[in-house]
């Protein structure tokens, strides 16, 4: 086992922590670079001047939809007549189970949690958690065919099946507890997270159906994250019911300059010292205008750099870390998704007709790109390579 | 049947000294092992990765499902913590997909898994799978392991040249009708049934 200083240890653990495509992205604030036409801007714009208006925000994995939402937070905090939230439902919750009224009591849930550190008590506040997590009721004493025991009524967290009785739960402490932040501040904005991972569309549109609904009855501006595969089965009715929709797209980094450039600039702010510039290129275009596989690759590179002994990463570990990328990305091909690939690969063709063929998009196989009016796909470029000598 | 353009060999002691610079971050690893060899592999990891870090706190789990490893995740604050996930279902890879924020971990989580439960993670597990970057490396097989791969690699291809299956062959000498190719000898020893390799038989 080599020996090494441990000031470089620290070092490169300093640099990687730097590049953390993993970590908690409220943590990466400080790293924020507006990308070109930032989804951010334009929501959080709009949200300005509607305060109460609600929006379906839908990216592929990795396309940095959780920091725009971060990004909409901190701009919206800067004005004074708005209080905005966000939530990760997926965070308490096993989305697959999420019946209509669970985004709302999360919604009453998170706001109960702020008030209650700030101070004032609320019957609210406690009614919120009964409804998420479930209470002891004691019997009606006007119905003489109750048994006169206290009886369990459970959360909506844990669900039960009666939903728009559980709207309505959920609805009433979420009032109260919208009236006491309304005390202080003019408008509420709630940013929904976690629902694009989501796989069964008709749940989603239930939940939007009752769950934005409610909340945008109450005069609450709502963002939520939509599943990637609502683009592709998105039919009128489900966006009709926001006032805008919003797409994050994978950078398109061989037609996209600014798109590059920006990829480029995330690079060198987080860790302009970690990189040989003649670094930076490959690592992007390895990318596939993927940021969260931008990191990956960057840290990827970062540790080959350690293990070989260099105090920068160079092309030869960049090399490295895209094939051990393509190498991982490649695993649980089916033959005929090979097939798929190696079209794409060559002629650039793909035409989604069945659930397989949306998987490779879900699993970024395939890239989408939108920099023209006409998609464009490419397979993931670590497995530009693999994909050739496969083919061979 | 998965295509694989294995995944790259690491031995476990470059693997922990790989993990070590991971450490004070939230980072995710996969290391991929023959299901005969994973008890043995899982032990080592630990050992190298002690090594490594004398003074890191480690943990070894083995949760029954993904269910249990959120919740295992959630209460734990050890900073490396190796997870046994050979055992892991497509439902459990899709079910830590949908809780990936809940998986959050202010340290190294190591997934030890076969490479047939982590092709399963890479078809239903997109999110979590784009946590794991590159940091995904296959156990060097002992000779043991190696020869056996080797065998099934090579049955494989005999299975998909003659477009029949094990049982298939083994009736076909039973009955005595099988062709005489030597490739069906082959696969005949490879089986484990040379006792049919009689005069009537390839």
């Amino acid at each position: 086992m080599p020996i090494v200083p441990k000031d470089r240890l620290e070092r490169f653990r300093a640099l990687r922590a730097k590049l953390d495509p993993a970590g908690d992205p409220v943590d990466a604030g400080s790293f924020y670079i507006d990308s070109p036409n930032a989804v951010s801007s334009r929501i959080a714009a709009e949200l300005e001047l509607a305060p109460a208006s609600s929006h379906l925000l839908v990216g592929g994995v990795g396309s940095g939809k959780t920091t725009e939402l971060l990004a909409i937070e901190r701009r919206m905090a800067a004005i004074d007549d708005v209080a905005t939230f966000y939530i990760d439902v997926s965070k308490r919750h096993d989305i697959a189970k999420m019946m209509p009224g669970a985004v709302v009591a999360q919604v009453g849930l998170s706001l109960a949690e702020q008030l209650e550190k700030t101070g004032p008590t609320s019957p609210s506040i406690q009614a919120a958690r009964d409804v998420a997590f479930g209470s002891w009721q004691a019997p009606d004493p006007y119905d003489e065919d109750d048994g006169g025991e206290l009886y369990r009524v459970p959360g909506i967290l844990t669900p039960p099946d009666q939903v728009a009785e559980n709207v309505q739960r959920a609805r009433f402490p979420l009032e109260g507890l919208l009236h006491m932040v309304r005390l202080r501040v003019r408008h509420i904005v709630v940013i929904l997270d976690g629902l694009d991972r989501i796989a069964d569309l008709q749940a989603f549109d239930q939940l939007v159906h009752h769950d934005v609904m409610t909340l945008t009855s109450l005069g609450v501006g709502v963002v939520l994250v939509g599943p990637l595969r609502a683009l592709y089965g998105l039919d009128r009715v489900l966006v009709q019911r926001f006032d805008s929709f919003h797409y994050q797209p994978w950078i398109d980094v061989s037609k996209n300059r600014a798109g590059r450039d920006f990829l480029s600039t995330v690079l060198t702010t987080r860790a302009a010292d970690a990189f040989d510039p003649p670094a930076i290129d490959p690592l992007v275009a390895g990318s596939g205008g993927v940021l969260r596989d931008l990191l990956s690759l960057a840290q990827s590179a970062l540790v080959e750099s350690y293990m070989n002994g260099a105090d920068r990463v160079g092309s030869h570990e960049v090399d490295d870390a895209i094939e051990a990328f393509g190498r991982k990305h490649l695993q649980g091909v089916r033959p005929a998704e090979l097939e798929v690939l190696q079209r794409v690969r060559t002629s650039g063709v793909f035409v989604q007709t069945s659930e397989d063929d949306l998987a490779l998009l879900m699993t970024r196989r395939v890239l989408e790109y939108r920099t023209d009016k006409q998609p464009r796909y490419a397979v993931h470029p670590t497995t530009d390579l693999l994909l050739n000598e496969l083919a061979r | 049947m998965t295509v694989v353009a294995g995944v790259e060999t690491m031995a476990a002691g470059e693997f922990a000294l790989r993990l070590s610079m991971l450490r004070g971050t939230a980072a995710y690893a996969a290391y991929l092992v023959d299901t005969r060899e994973i008890e043995a592999v899982l032990v080592e990891v630990e050992e190298e990765l002690r090594e490594v870090a004398p003074h890191g706190a480690i943990a070894r789990i083995s949760p029954r499902d993904g269910m249990q490893l959120v919740d295992e995740l959630a209460a734990s604050s050890t900073e490396t913590i190796i997870v046994d996930t050979r055992s892991f279902s497509v439902d459990d890879w899709a079910v830590l997909d949908r809780r990936r924020s809940a998986l959050a971990h202010r340290g190294v989580v190591v997934f030890v898994t076969t490479p047939t439960s982590f092709s399963d993670l890479m078809r239903n597990a997109p999110n979590l799978a784009s946590w794991l970057g590159g940091e995904v490396f296959t156990h060097p097989p002992s000779n043991e392991a190696a020869a056996a791969a080797l065998r099934e690699r090579r049955l494989a291809t005999l299975r998909a040249w003659a477009s029949k299956t094990d049982a298939e062959v083994v009736a076909d000498a039973h009955a005595g009708v099988l062709p005489r190719d030597p490739e069906y000898a082959e696969w005949l020893v490879l089986l484990g049934h040379s006792e049919l390799l009689g005069p009537g038989a390839p």
